[in-house]
């Protein structure tokens, strides 16, 4: 279960969340809110990755800052850049590497990068992907070491309809908490036991 | 507005944001030393007494030619992108421009930013040539041509390297090794003609020469890798780096071996202490690739400690070539080289404690290094 506690957080003067209080138990919870509201700095907050002016965050009551926790938060959102000068290959060898998750298979014939069509571009270097193939490869990068905890921020932008298909079909089989910061309201819409919460400048309340 | 005032509106805005990073980079540097950008700017002036004049002995001639096109080359790769429009490169495709114009353009920017290092040598061979004007159309074709071919092979040469900077093909021989494995023989040289000629041979052999591209299989995998990538991909930082070690070293055995006795031992002691620094900041380029993907690096199982540990060792095995280079010159005693050690140390301390004002530490610890010395 995911939980914040007393979380504030600002950007120079202006306040983004003032100690904001929430428990997730649920497996899964959508975020929705206008730009700017706060989705992706809670999901960064949430994945232990930001720090936050005042609060603490803990995942299955340990605080998400604690490095131990990693090997069991995923990541993928637009402001987690990606080290450029890598090849997909090299990028996916250095992270199954860190988080002990290399697959005994070769990169082409990974599950992940057959599934999200990301073969051809193993070799392409991460700074020259379009932003589609840039999305595949950065959820594959959170979905490599299996996280009890996956936090995607609007996962389904810029993807084409193959790829979109097979991360609904991760979405509906995944066993661990998944938490998706998204404008499309289909998102999970066949599924019933999600929680919808939406974010504005009041805070966070349920829909 | 013409193609011209265009392209040189994008090198000086390009220029400007440039000058802006490189003044807060070098802010503490300007302030420990207010003069030390003007002794920059004059060196290419000092140097052209010693390039321009025929007697030169071999020694001073090849240190200096060495120091004069190593400057020029840094000169004009660090502003390359700059000058070849980089941020804009599509967009300046697109514009209907002649090859000829385009090409014109491009050889113009190339001058006006290299005027440096261009102007002097060319002043002085047209003054030159004004001077021997009678002895050129009296027939005694070869008293001039003495007279003007060390300044005729430094213009020459200053306009392949700045040329040469624009390009992909490295001096790695003309400027690296040959320089450094006739360092031992430069003591015999007896004329400029040979370094003129060896220069001009090692140009040849490297342009023919493909170096092999670094290949990445036996590299280390872990969190070295990271680093690693990051200098193989962009090499420009390296190669500057290398080139200021290269300079102060040159310009170090150019001045040091050339000055009193008792003169040598603090000049040493400020060249390992410059030395020192140089080698240490390179944990300023670690520290800035770490905070560009901070979100990625803190979603790792690593804590910020050990990957603050990973860059230390990182620094210190890339200041290894640095450090066979300085013993290599010969330019430090013992006392020297624990200075060199101190300054190094301190530096690196100051930027993971006080990035912006890391240059504290370094001249704090070698005030107190050359206290104790005193008093001991």
């Amino acid at each position: 279960m995911l939980s914040f506690t007393q979380i504030s957080h600002h950007f120079g003067s202006r306040t983004l969340f003032c100690e904001l209080t929430l428990s997730l138990p649920e497996s899964r919870v959508v975020l929705t809110g206008a730009n700017g509201s706060g989705k992706t700095t809670l999901l960064l907050i949430a994945a232990g990755i930001l720090t936050p002016s005042q609060g603490v965050v803990s995942f299955n009551q340990q605080n998400v800052a604690d490095i131990a926790l990693r090997n069991q938060i995923g990541i993928s959102a637009s402001k987690v850049n990606l080290p450029g000068f890598f090849t997909v290959t090299d990028m996916l060898a250095f992270h199954g590497r860190q988080f002990n998750c290399k697959p005994d298979c070769h990169w082409a014939d990974y599950r992940w990068v057959n599934a999200f069509g990301l073969t051809p571009f193993l070799n392409t270097m991460v700074e020259d992907l379009s932003l589609g193939n840039y999305k595949k490869l950065s959820l594959i990068l959170a979905l490599m070491h299996s996280p009890e905890l996956l936090l995607l921020d609007e996962p389904t932008n810029g993807l084409d309809d193959k790829t979109r298909s097979a991360l609904e079909e991760c979405f509906e089989t995944y066993a661990g908490q998944l938490i998706i910061a998204s404008h499309e309201p289909q998102v999970f819409a066949s599924n019933n036991s999600v929680r919808h919460l939406h974010l504005d400048a009041s805070g966070v309340h349920d829909r | 507005m013409n193609y011209w005032q265009f392209r040189r509106q994008l090198y000086q805005q390009a220029l400007k944001q440039w000058l802006e990073s490189l003044t807060q980079v070098s802010t503490g540097i300007v302030a420990l030393f207010p003069m030390a950008l003007y002794a920059l700017l004059l060196l290419p002036l000092l140097a052209l007494g010693v390039l321009a004049d025929k007697d030169s002995h071999g020694e001073s001639f090849f240190y200096t030619l060495w120091g004069y096109l190593l400057l020029a080359y840094c000169w004009i790769a660090m502003q390359k992108e700059a000058l070849a429009a980089a941020d804009y490169t599509l967009y300046d495709r697109s514009l209907p421009v002649p090859v000829w114009q385009r090409g014109a353009t491009e050889l113009g920017l190339l001058l006006y930013a290299a005027n440096v290092f261009v102007i002097g040598p060319a002043a002085v061979l047209l003054a030159m040539v004004y001077g021997h004007f009678a002895e050129l159309i009296s027939g005694e074709l070869w008293v001039s041509i003495m007279q003007l071919y060390p300044v005729s092979g430094l213009l020459v040469l200053t306009l392949y390297y700045c040329q040469n900077a624009m390009g992909r093909v490295k001096p790695w021989l003309s400027l690296g090794l040959l320089p450094l494995v006739a360092m031992p023989w430069a003591a015999s040289m007896h004329s400029p003609w040979l370094c003129l000629l060896g220069l001009a041979i090692a140009i040849l052999i490297e342009r023919t020469v493909c170096l092999p591209a670094p290949s990445l299989a036996g590299l280390p995998l872990g969190f070295w890798r990271l680093f690693l990538q990051q200098d193989i991909n962009h090499t420009k930082p390296t190669l500057l780096r290398a080139v200021v070690v290269l300079l102060v070293l040159v310009i170090g055995a150019t001045f040091v071996r050339q000055i009193d006795v008792s003169a040598k031992a603090p000049a040493s002691l400020f060249l390992a202490f410059v030395l020192g620094v140089v080698a240490a900041t390179k944990l300023l380029e670690l520290q800035s690739l770490r905070r560009d993907y901070q979100y990625y690096l803190n979603a790792l199982p690593i804590s910020h400690r050990d990957s603050t540990v990973q860059a230390l060792g990182y620094c210190l095995v890339y200041c290894l070539p640095g450090v066979l280079l300085i013993v290599i010159f010969n330019l430090l005693s013992l006392s020297q080289w624990g200075l060199f050690l101190l300054t190094y140390a301190a530096t690196q301390v100051g930027i993971l404690l006080r990035p912006g004002y890391y240059l504290i530490f370094p001249l704090m610890a070698a005030l107190i290094y050359l206290g104790v010395g005193y008093l001991v």
